[in-house]
């Protein structure tokens, strides 16, 4: 019966998916772009479906032999999980009302400049990510 | 007062052990056993240096939450800090930085196409929805990093065991017991947890063997009461000579800790237990009345005790320090006892009890010489494919949980098969060559990741070759062509990352690094973790069991003339004191040492080999005595053999392996003499 539960809500978990936009401004070539797609948090990996511009399927995970990716997953699933003790590994958490401000400490401050972003419950409202290189990511779900 | 003068005696001992405190110079190092030389020094350091000071501990899966918990736990004791590695290290994290276009690999195939190669990344940038960031100081990706394969990793920050979970090394100082380290982590020990340090086998070891201990000295006890209350029905006798044993052990433990500076305490342990073999000097003189009546001096016993002094004293020339100091010691509690036994006690006197029972006589051995010549002939050949046990570790009480969880960590990383090697070298830039020289050998060498000299004149060599300024040019050109933002890898190559400083490195930055690093003051050393069956040139294997062997290897040839200066003093003793019972003296001697090497399967440690000497020290004592047997001698012998069955014998029933040894040897070789004198004829 358990392990009949246990299933139950791992297919919850699967299917759980939001439908995001991202805005991706790039310093270097000066140019935004725009993606859309679906994403999906498993229990150990980030699945994201890109239907814009064009269709791409991405997986990122704690375990990825590209630490970028590694890096993205660990902050993603830390916002998404409400992971506080992981966020305060990396960051300094300034929270006010919904919205949250990440400040880097450390090694994560040669690539990142600040975190901010608006959870209402548990939907990520927006997501805005400042990199060092003055690069922005902004993420804004839709459900 | 002459009632007392060996009471006096102990008190006054007593006063001197409480003033000189011999006990101080007690060690529990294994290395108080062996001589002093280069090779102990490497294993002393090696036992002084963090790496033996660790705790391993990881806990399944991917829960940080429980391991940060662990960690706040045990880090608020104030007994342990968490220990510095290089991939937790801010300062190693900076110099990589700094120096990464001297550490990568360099490409130099990427220079040929300078334009394709941004074309690439740009296109990349504006496609790829992986964000992806570009390296302004070298974009054309010129310098790779190298890989490392290791079995810990980083995880959101935290150390990870490959496959397994996130994972903690605490350190602890050398000044903390570890006792007080186990105390820590104990609460922690359950199914959940992997914990693993090297300090908990002393203390787990150490506790189990205690509580055996004490069931074996009830044991003891026991038998020695009923012996003495019960058959000898005379307690001034057991105060007396356990007065008189205590007070040989305090007499020799004060004149050898007086000469040494450090002492083993197997000296003192074994010391004591061949002491108590002098109680068969006391049993002699009583059962032949020298108690009751004064009957002058007896020779029996006073040549059994010379025999005994002869190959001990003959020991003491070995160069051997717990050889020598077992000796002295051994020498010198024998002779306080043999002389209180031989001429206080007559003084003091003690009623003899007699027994009515005779020595049951079976008389199966008939010719003493026939049979010495078959035991001889046995002893050849057993002697010939006798091998001998030097590994220390093998007596050790096999804690089978620890050993599992010590099997676990080696596994996961993967060290299973290898051993650690110490590296030494006059200057830290020499030890970090030597690193790299071994990491070629597929040794694990962890300084080999960092930058010496000669790397460094020979990269900045190759780089002063190129000519970055022109390249930077092109760059900027091609970028602004492609579509790039004007400037932005106006800093590519730069003088910085192209021409740091020499890197000059000191034991502190090493340390502050996360590297095992340490000075004695004359020579730098580091630890690399080769293949056990490897023999590197530069480095020494860490093996405690294999430097025993090695050390007793050096003196074999002074062993092999003191043993055979000993087999010929005795025996020339023997044809002095036994004349026409020489055979069956001999035989005496020969019997348990033939029994108890056939019993063992040809191979002794070095427990059994201890323990053999003493049943040898024994049966040449009764050999002697039997030359001229009566029922008194016989009586005097069998007490004597349950006495020293009570000392040692019981250790038969211990489960622990190092107890164990002692008593199989023990009960083995009591057993065959009293099977000796049951089945052997009286006279020769």
């Amino acid at each position: 019966m358990l392990k009949k539960i246990g299933l139950f809500l791992l297919c919850i978990g699967v299917v759980f998916g939001a439908e995001f936009k991202e805005k991706r401004y790039i310093y270097a070539v000066d140019k935004t772009l725009f993606f859309e797609g679906n994403i999906t948090f498993l229990p150990k990996s980030i699945h994201i479906e890109y239907t814009k511009p064009k269709e791409q399927n991405l997986t990122y995970s704690s375990d990825d032999e590209q630490m970028q990716k590694r890096y993205f997953f660990t902050l993603l699933h830390a916002i998404y999980e409400n992971n506080e003790s992981l966020l305060n590994e990396f960051f300094q958490v300034k929270t006010k009302d919904d919205i949250t401000i990440l400040l880097p400490l450390e090694k994560v401050q040669e690539y990142i400049k600040k975190v901010v972003y608006k959870k209402v419950g548990n939907h990520l409202e927006f997501l805005k990510i400042f990199m060092q290189n003055d690069d922005r990511i902004e993420i804004e779900t839709l459900q | 007062m002459k009632r007392y003068s060996n009471f006096a005696l102990f008190f006054i001992l007593l006063g001197l052990f409480f003033l000189f405190k011999p006990y101080q110079n007690l060690s529990t190092n294994l290395l108080a056993l062996l001589p002093q030389n280069e090779q102990t020094n490497m294993l002393k350091l090696y036992e002084n240096s963090p790496l033996s000071k660790e705790v391993l501990v990881s806990i399944e899966g991917e829960d940080l939450e429980a391991m940060k918990d662990l960690e706040k736990k045990v880090l608020a004791t104030g007994v342990v800090s968490l220990k510095k590695t290089p991939l937790s290290s801010e300062a190693f994290f900076q110099y990589l930085k700094k120096y990464r276009f001297y550490l990568q690999n360099f490409n130099s195939q990427n220079l040929l196409h300078v334009k394709t190669n941004l074309e690439e990344k740009y296109q990349n940038l504006l496609t790829n929805p992986l964000y992806t960031t570009l390296d302004k100081d070298d974009p054309l990706s010129l310098f790779v990093s190298k890989t490392n394969p290791s079995s810990i990793e980083l995880k959101n920050g935290h150390l990870f065991l490959k496959n397994y979970g996130y994972m903690s090394i605490f350190s602890f100082d050398k000044t903390v017991s570890f006792q007080k380290v186990y105390e820590v982590f104990a609460p922690f020990m359950n199914e959940k947890n992997r914990i693993f340090s090297p300090a908990f086998y002393f203390v787990q070891n150490a506790k189990a063997i205690q509580s055996q201990v004490n069931f074996l000295i009830f044991l003891a006890i026991g038998i020695l009461l009923f012996l003495y209350l019960v058959i000898l029905r005379d307690i001034s006798l057991l105060g007396n000579t356990m007065c008189t044993l205590v007070s040989a052990m305090i007499c020799a433990s004060l004149i050898v800790s007086a000469l040494w500076d450090e002492v083993s305490l197997f000296v003192f342990v074994f010391g004591i237990s061949i002491s108590t073999v002098a109680i068969d000097y006391m049993f002699h003189h009583y059962f032949l009345g020298f108690y009751e009546k004064q009957k002058g001096f007896n020779k029996e016993v006073f040549f059994g005790f010379l025999s005994t002094f002869f190959a001990f004293f003959l020991f003491l020339f070995v160069d051997f320090p717990f050889i020598r100091q077992l000796s002295l010691f051994s020498l010198l509690s024998l002779t306080y006892s043999y002389v209180i036994f031989a001429f206080v006690f007559p003084k003091i006197g003690f009623e003899q009890k007699r027994f009515s029972f005779d020595f049951p006589q079976i008389a199966l051995v008939k010719n003493y010489k026939y049979f010495s010549l078959v035991l001889l002939i046995a002893l050849a050949w057993l002697v010939g494919n006798l091998h001998l046990d030097f590994n220390i570790k093998n007596l050790d009480y096999h804690n089978e949980k620890l050993q599992a969880e010590e099997l676990f960590f080696k596994e996961k990383l993967q060290e299973k098969n290898s051993a650690p090697f110490l590296l030494k070298a006059h200057s830290l830039d020499e030890l970090i060559t030597k690193s790299k020289e071994l990491k070629t050998l597929h040794v694990t060498a962890p300084l080999a990741y960092l930058l010496d000299a000669q790397t460094y004149e020979k990269r900045k060599l190759l780089l002063g070759s190129i000519d970055f300024s022109s390249i930077r040019e092109k760059i900027n050109m091609f970028s602004k062509e492609i579509g790039f933002r004007e400037g932005y890898f106006a800093k590519a190559y730069s003088a910085k990352l192209l021409e740091p400083l020499k890197p000059i490195y000191t034991l502190e930055s090493l340390q502050d690094f996360g590297f095992d690093v340490f000075f004695d003051g004359r020579v730098y050393y580091t630890f690399v973790f080769a293949p056990k069956e490897l023999t590197l040139k530069n480095a020494s294997k860490i093996d405690s069991a294999m430097l025993f062997k090695a050390s007793l290897q050096k003196i074999d040839t002074q062993l092999l003339f003191c043993g055979l200066g000993v087999l010929l003093g005795i025996l020339g003793l023997l044809l002095m004191v036994a004349k026409e019972n020489f055979y069956k003296t001999f035989s005496y001697i020969l019997f348990p040492f033939v029994f108890v090497l056939l019993f063992v399967h040809n191979s002794m440690n070095v427990l059994q080999i201890f323990m053999l000497f003493i049943i040898v020290a024994l049966s040449i004592d009764y050999g002697i005595y039997l030359s001229k047997s009566s029922l008194p001698t016989k009586q005097a012998i069998l007490f004597s053999v349950l006495s020293t069955f009570a000392g040692f014998g019981v250790l038969v029933f211990s489960s622990i392996g190092v107890l164990f040894y002692i008593g199989e040897v023990a009960t083995l070789g009591l057993g065959t003499l009293v099977i000796l004198m049951l089945v052997g004829k009286n006279e020769d």
